[in-house]
Formats: structure tokens, C-alpha cells, sequence
């Protein structure tokens, strides 16, 4: 029987309106028709198709320029009001595939904490505009704070070691830092967002082009999934950044933080959702026991209940972030700490909801769980990918010392 | 400093021979499979470094004879009281290397064992089938069990009593016409060199009798190997689909005849388990190693990942569970190695099937745990194929859904332990 995947998991509708629904079905047809459809033509010549397939809804359709202000030439999703669009549109992309998504959160965090009213920053998006919102596909990379190394001491952002430092220089900063690890997307980026720490220690983020003097990029990384998502280790030499490409406070990190839990949660239940749709039709064909269907076995059928509800959570989740941040008028802008708190809480219960939904799908489907020919192996890689980065180090210990910290007032620096 | 092998096991069922073995096997481990098995994701088709491997394995360490008796070129592994003790030390110490490379080589005795441990022991079908596997060419087995139609029915024997299966035997003279479709197995996707295939004399029949296990050359005619399947790990597993259309085999390739080849068949399950549990605490033991380099250089608030009282609690129950899995693991041994003692029960056995299960499923459901978790702490280096864990992260989660996957122990345990009649 059809039906509708999105209908299927209750959300808030009421903080969604009509055009993003209007989007939200526009790229669902998309994904259907360039994607989901023709899964094995577009896996058997993976890296042609992805960059085609991006360049059709980053550029044709805008996607790459729709979160800048429209005097740069954007489509004006500047506003907090508009996350829920943003949101609905990376989970419609990463249902298709989670790398087309994985790469537009990456855009739109990092030019979100230079775009969003009310607080744009002139100069980074004079920097980031241009390249954006113009005709060629661009990528964006971001190194966040993360792992330091044995004896050395590294200023630190909520007790996360801060590789990359600036220093003053003419008319601007000297960025440095060596073999850095980005989130994603480093062997291929063309803009680099940087946390960075001043001499003082203090925080802040650099804006910086990826052909700048002094940059080099380490050997391809070849990783679990998000397999276009080409990643490589990032040197700074002495690279010169101007002054107004960097937006030095802490909480500009914080606000980066809370927009990457969002758009990568989104990312997350995306390919969840498409998990669900693969899981569904398994569930709908397959018999047990040599009779009756898996669905309407009562031990399957909890499982794949299980399978549900953990999808549901995750996708409640995500748009609870995104009311957090967008309704400005009762939570007051990402100033007041329980946004970046419960950006955190809930970014990390998003990635597990998530992977424990997949995980336990594959259970039922045993070695079509695997197979690359049914795809949900796909779905579960790129999701544990994004769960385990997001972490930085440590698995959940750094966000359960933000949450202590907030809950708590607990002194853990 | 502590070390892998400062992980728990029962001395006691420890086999005399496994010291040196062990040695000889971590030896091949660190200087053959580790520095190598980044290349085997992309060889998954070709086996082009991985198939020497295999040989070294199964020829030159001589796993592919182990069970033939001494008398046609073997070690007689089969009748010895530490055999299941000996095989878990290979799976266990090949698979902190590489899970899948451990896998192929014991998987290719897999349906040997059908009638080469006692008391299910076949000598004629030894004799016939023991330059095969005694020689210098490699010789690899495939148990080709799992059908199109029911995915992992048939490894349900006790509900399903094999009345699913359409692989179809059919005596004609003085040979078996076998006809049927396999998809699956390991050690298939072109690779395998003889076949054991669990197949009906009658087809939808439940009686044991008319359960027929054959053992067929992949050179016969009539077979015919598909490619290996693309999958999400385990590259050294070929996988693939296998038809045999009227192939003739000998009647002599039939293991034992009606009833005992059902019994035998039975006895493979816990085989499988055995194997599954030496594969996963071998990855686990590999993941413990990763971690510790990784804790002790790495460093979150300025001090090192180890020293952090948050992450060190996650530390100390990723060790904890790798402890426990190989105590359990040992257990797994232990119901094997019993077999023909006064309180032991054959492996074919209600118990030794729903206990091995039980350890399997509690294992591998930790070590996916485990393995996820250890990911999680390497952070943005957890998916970095460089350091191996998400490799094991993704063989291990193969290892868990095989052999019928977590719902068909869930319902062996219960039938097992509730008496459930219905299910």
C-alpha cells in the first residue's frame, strides 16, 4: 500500500508552514526521481553520479546559495524562523543519499553562524557570498575542536583541545596548526571554517579560502561511509586571514556547535526514514518460519516497532532543536546557554535514536542487512560516521560534561 | 603493562598444543594480515592479497588437514578431546587480524566436520576426500545451506525439520542428481573447490530421514558459481549464489545416510557459533589494543584519554565486556570439548545448540557495542579506516546477523529454556 513517510512519524506540523512543505515534497519527488529509484545505476557509478546529482540540487535547484541574504544573492533562509526549512530540506536530500546532505550541513552551519539574523557578519559573508551563491559547486570543510596530543597543552573550548591558533599579524591574523583533523569533507573543500584559539586561549572561528597561501592537505582519508565526502588532514602554515574573516568569541563556537547537531541530526533521520522505507518493503515480502510475513510475526513485529519508535524519537528530536532556535520571541537568540545545551543533549540522543534504529532493522533483514545491493548497509555506515565525528573524542563524555555543566554547574575545566 | 593475553580463560580447557600454535598463528597474524588488511576492502573481488593469506593459512599452516585422520595425511583434530579448544584459538587469534580472513580459512572445514567428529564419522568418504584437503593445493570448503526462499529457515531445524528445503537429491543408479539453488554461503562467489550441500530426498517432507547431506566438487558439471556480492565488510568472505542443475556426485558423497546426516547437519550450528565467538573476541582483543594506543596518546581537557575519570569509566567496561566475552567464549569450548565425556552432550545436542547460541548472540551483540563505542572515543578518527576499529566495527556486525541472526537464537533459547511448544 503507499504511503507517505513523512506522514507516517508524527511531528510538530504546526511549526512547519505550508512553503516548507510545498519544498519538502518538491525534493522528495526529486530524491525519488534521481535517486531512490535508480539505486543501482547511481551505486554502480557512485562518485560521477553523487557530484552530477549535487550539482542538480545545489545549483539547479539553489539549494548551495538558499541561506544567505538575498542582496548576495541568495534565497533569503537567513532568518531563525526558517531552520525548520533547512531542516526538512537536509532530511529529504540525505534520505537519498546522507553524503548530499552531510556536505549541505556542513555549508549551512558554518554559514549560518555569518548569516543568520540578526546577527550577519558583513565581512565573512563578503568572504563566503560570493563563492556560494555563484555557478560553480563549492564545499565547505569544518575543523572543530577536538583531540589534542600527549604532551602537549592545548587551550581548550568546554575541555576540548584546540589544534589551530592565530596569532596577530598585518591587518589581520597568522593561522597555524598542523594535521588537523576536519569533520568532513577536507581532501575536497574550497572554504575551511576553522576553531581557532587567540594567544590568550580564547576561541573564535576563521573563515578561511581554501587556496590561501599556506594551506596543505594530508592524504585522503578513506573512511567508514559518507564515501564522497573525501576527507584529508589540513596544515596551516602561517596562513594570513584577515581580520574581519574571523569572528573571535566563544560563543560564535557554541552557536557552531548547536547549528552542526541540527543539520547533521536532520541528516541523520533523513537516512532513516529512507532505512524505514527499505526496511517496510523487506518486512512487507519476506516470509518466516516458511509461512506467514515478517510483519506479522509478533517477535519481528516488535523489533521492527522498535525500529519506529527510535525513528520517531530522533525525528521529534530534530525539530525540537530547530523550534529551540527558531523561536527567538520565547528562547531569545543562541546567547542563552540552554540552546547550545539542548542542541547537544538532544544532538547526541538524535545520532543513537538513529543508529539504534538501524541496527536493529538489520537484525530482520540478516545478510540483505550487509549487502550493498539493498542499501541499507549505506544508510548505516554514513549515520555511524556522523555520530562518531560529531563526538570529536571521546564518545559522549565532552557532551555529558556540557550537559553536567548546565545541569549542574559542575567545574570540570 | 598489560596485554591482550591478559584477558581471562579457563586453563583447564586450554589444549596442550595451543601454546606454540598460538605463537606460530600470531606470528603469521602480525607480520602477514595486520600490515596488509587496509588493501582488503578493495581486493573483495580480485583476492588478490588475500588469497596467499588464505593459502599460507589453510596449506602452510596446515588448518585444511587438521581434521582428516593421520592415516590419509591429517593431524585427526577430530578425535581429540581439545579440538573445539584449538579451533576457537585460531579463529580467535586469525580474527584479532582480520575476522573474515579467520572466517574463510575455518569455514573451509566446515562441512568436512559433518563426518570427521566423532561419533558422526564417515572413513570411506575421509579416505575419498582426503587428497583434497592433505595436499599442497588449496582446497576450500563451502557450506552451501541458505535458500532463496526462506533466508535462514533451514538453519531452524528443530521447528522447520528441513521441510522448506528445495535443493533436491535424487539417487540415479550409483550416484546423487543434485538440483537446487544456494545463495550466501562463505566461501562461495567462485572461490570454493567442494561444496557440502544440506538438501531433501522429498521434497516438503519433516522426517529426518529424507534430510540428505552431499558433498559435491564445485568442478562438477552442473554447478555454477555467481560472483561474490558487494557487502559492507568482510572482503576476504566470498559470498555468492551457486545452482546446481542435475550435477551428479557419487553415492558415496552422501556423509551417513538417512537420520545421522540431519544429526550432523545439527552439529554445524554449533560449529557456527563456536567459530562466531573465536571471531569476535579476536576483533575485540585487536579493538582493546587500538584503544589503548589511542588512550594513552590522545588527550581530552589536556590530560590523556585514560586519565579521564568520564572516559575512563567507558574504558574500563569496554574491557570488562571483552573479558567476559572470552570467559563466555570458553564456555562455547568447553560444551564442544565435553562431547564424549560422561557429562558432556554430543554437539548436535538440544543443549549444546540453544547454550552456544545463547553466549553467540550475548557476545556479538557486546562486540558491536563495543566496537561502535571504541569508534566513538577515537571521535573524528573513528571512521578512519587507518585505524581498523571501524573495520571490525563492520565485520563484527556481519558476525552478529549470520546463522540465522538474533531472532532465531532469541527462539531457540526460548524453546530451550521455557519448553515452548508452539513457537
Amino acid at each position: 500500500m503507499a504511503y507517505d513517510v513523512n506522514e507516517l512519524f508524527p511531528y510538530p506540523k504546526n511549526w512547519v508552514n505550508d512553503e516548507t512543505h510545498t519544498i519538502a515534497t518538491a525534493v522528495h519527488q526529486w530524491a525519488d526521481k534521481k535517486i531512490i529509484n535508480n539505486r543501482l545505476e547511481y551505486q554502480k557509478a557512485y562518485s560521477e553520479l553523487f557530484l552530477e546529482r549535487r550539482r542538480s540540487h545545489n545549483l539547479d535547484i539553489g539549494f548551495q546559495r538558499i541561506i544567505f541574504p538575498e542582496e548576495y544573492g541568495g534565497s533569503g533562509f537567513n532568518t531563525l524562523e526558517k531552520t525548520p526549512q533547512l531542516v526538512t530540506i537536509l532530511g529529504e536530500l540525505s534520505r537519498a543519499d546522507a553524503g548530499l546532505g552531510f556536505m549541505s550541513a556542513l555549508e549551512y552551519a558554518l554559514s549560518a553562524v555569518a548569516a543568520m539574523e540578526p546577527n550577519v557578519n558583513k565581512e565573512v559573508c563578503d568572504l563566503i557570498a560570493p563563492m556560494l551563491c555563484g555557478q560553480e559547486l563549492k564545499t565547505v570543510s569544518i575543523l572543530m575542536p577536538g583531540q589534542g596530543i600527549k604532551d602537549r597543552i592545548d587551550p581548550l573550548f568546554m575541555g576540548r583541545p584546540i589544534s589551530a591558533r592565530i596569532t596577530p599579524a598585518q591587518e589581520g591574523y597568522s593561522l597555524s596548526g598542523s594535521g588537523i583533523r576536519p569533520i568532513g569533507n577536507g581532501a575536497i573543500a574550497d572554504i575551511f571554517g576553522v576553531v581557532c584559539a587567540d594567544p590568550d586561549g580564547r576561541p573564535g572561528i576563521a573563515y578561511v579560502a581554501a587556496d590561501s597561501k599556506g594551506i596543505s592537505r594530508g592524504e585522503e582519508i578513506k573512511q567508514t561511509g559518507l564515501d564522497a565526502c573525501l576527507n584529508a588532514d589540513i596544515s596551516f602554515s602561517n596562513v594570513h586571514v584577515p581580520s574581519g574573516h574571523v569572528i573571535m568569541n566563544d560563543d560564535a563556537v557554541r552557536e557552531l556547535y548547536t547549528w552542526l547537531n541540527l543539520f547533521l541530526g536532520a541528516v541523520s533521520v533523513g537516512a532513516c526514514l529512507n532505512f524505514f522505507e527499505i526496511l517496510r518493503n523487506w518486512a512487507d515480502n519476506r516470509v518466516i518460519k516458511g509461512k506467514g510475513l515478517l510483519k506479522n510475526n509478533p517477535l519481528c513485529a516488535s523489533v521492527l516497532a522498535a525500529v519506529a519508535e527510535e525513528i520517531g524519537l530522533a525525528k521529534i528530536l530534530v525539530y525540537n532543536i530547530s523550534n529551540f532556535i527558531g523561536r527567538t520571541e520565547v528562547w531569545g537568540g543562541h546567547e542563552n546557554p540552554v540552546i547550545f545545551m539542548a542542541a547537544q543533549m538532544f544532538g547526541k540522543r538524535i545520532q543513537q535514536c538513529s543508529l539504534n534504529a538501524i541496527n536493529r532493522g538489520m537484525e530482520l533483514m540478516a545478510s540483505a542487512g550487509y549487502a550493498k545491493e539493498w542499501h541499507a548497509e549505506k544508510h548505516w555506515r554514513d549515520v555511524k560516521t556522523i555520530q562518531s565525528v560529531l563526538c570529536g573524542v571521546g564518545a559522549e563524555v565532552p557532551v555529558q560534561l556540557d550537559i553536567a555543566r548546565f545541569f549542574y554547574e559542575s567545574d570540570l575545566d | 603493562m598489560k596485554s591482550i593475553d591478559d584477558f581471562s580463560r579457563p586453563l583447564n580447557n586450554v589444549s596442550p598444543m595451543e601454546r606454540p600454535f598460538r605463537k606460530v598463528l600470531r606470528r603469521v597474524v602480525d607480520d602477514e594480515i595486520m600490515p596488509h588488511r587496509r588493501k582488503y576492502d578493495e581486493d573483495w573481488e580480485n583476492h588478490e592479497y588475500i588469497e596467499p593469506v588464505i593459502h599460507k593459512l589453510c596449506v602452510g599452516l596446515g588448518i585444511q588437514k587438521a581434521l582428516f585422520p593421520q592415516e590419509y595425511g591429517g593431524w585427526s583434530l577430530g578425535q581429540s578431546d581439545y579440538m573445539m579448544a584449538l579451533a576457537y584459538c585460531i579463529a580467535e587469534e586469525v580474527g584479532r587480524g582480520d575476522s573474515a580472513l579467520s572466517l574463510s580459512s575455518i569455514c573451509s572445514l566446515w562441512p568436512v566436520c559433518t563426518f570427521l567428529i566423532p561419533p558422526l564419522v564417515n572413513m570411506d568418504l575421509a579416505r575419498e576426500l582426503a587428497p583434497m584437503f592433505t595436499g599442497e593445493a588449496l582446497c576450500i570448503g563451502c557450506q552451501a545451506m541458505t535458500e532463496p526462499q526462506g533466508g535462514s529457515d533451514i538453519e531452524n531445524m528443530d521447528l522447520i525439520k528441513g521441510k522448506t528445503i528445495t535443493t533436491t537429491a535424487r539417487q540415479d543408479g550409483d550416484h546423487w542428481v543434485i538440483n537446487g539453488h544456494k545463495l550466501w554461503p562463505t566461501n562461495s562467489g567462485g572461490i570454493a573447490t567442494i561444496f557440502g550441500v544440506p538438501c531433501t530426498t522429498r521434497p516438503g517432507s519433516e522426517d529426518p530421514n529424507d534430510f540428505a547431506y552431499i558433498m559435491v566438487p564445485a568442478d562438477t558439471e552442473g554447478v555454477t558459481q555467481s560472483p561474490p556480492y558487494a557487502k559492507a565488510g568482510m572482503a576476504a568472505d566470498k559470498n555468492g549464489d551457486i545452482w546446481f542443475e542435475n550435477a551428479r556426485v557419487p553415492l558415496s558423497y552422501r556423509i551417513h545416510g538417512p537420520g545421522k546426516d540431519a544429526l550432523a547437519f545439527k552439529g554445524l550450528i554449533y560449529m557456527g557459533q563456536l567459530g562466531s565467538v573465536g571471531f569476535a573476541v579476536g576483533a575485540l582483543m585487536n579493538v582493546y589494543e587500538i584503544l589503548y594506543e589511542f588512550a594513552s596518546t590522545r588527550t581530552f581537557g589536556n590530560r590523556l584519554l585514560k586519565e579521564n575519570d568520564a572516559i575512563a569509566g567507558i574504558l574500563g567496561d569496554i574491557a570488562g565486556s571483552i573479558d567476559i566475552c572470552r570467559v563466555l567464549a570458553y564456555e562455547v569450548v568447553r560444551l564442544g570439548d565435553d562431547r564424549n565425556k560422561p557429562w558432556g552432550n554430543p554437539i548436535y545436542s538440544e543443549e549444546t545448540i540453544a547454550k552456544s547460541r545463547n553466549i553467540k548472540e550475548f557476545i556479538c551483540d557486546k562486540a558491536v557495542d563495543v566496537c561502535g563505542k571504541a569508534m566513538d572515543i577515537l571521535g573524528t578518527h573513528g571512521s578512519d579506516r587507518a585505524w581498523d576499529v571501524e573495520k571490525h566495527w563492520r565485520d563484527l556486525k556481519m558476525v552478529q546477523l549470520w546463522l540465522g541472526g538474533k531472532q532465531l537464537c532469541q527462539m531457540e533459547k526460548a524453546r530451550y529454556y521455557f519448553n515452548c511448544t508452539t513457537l
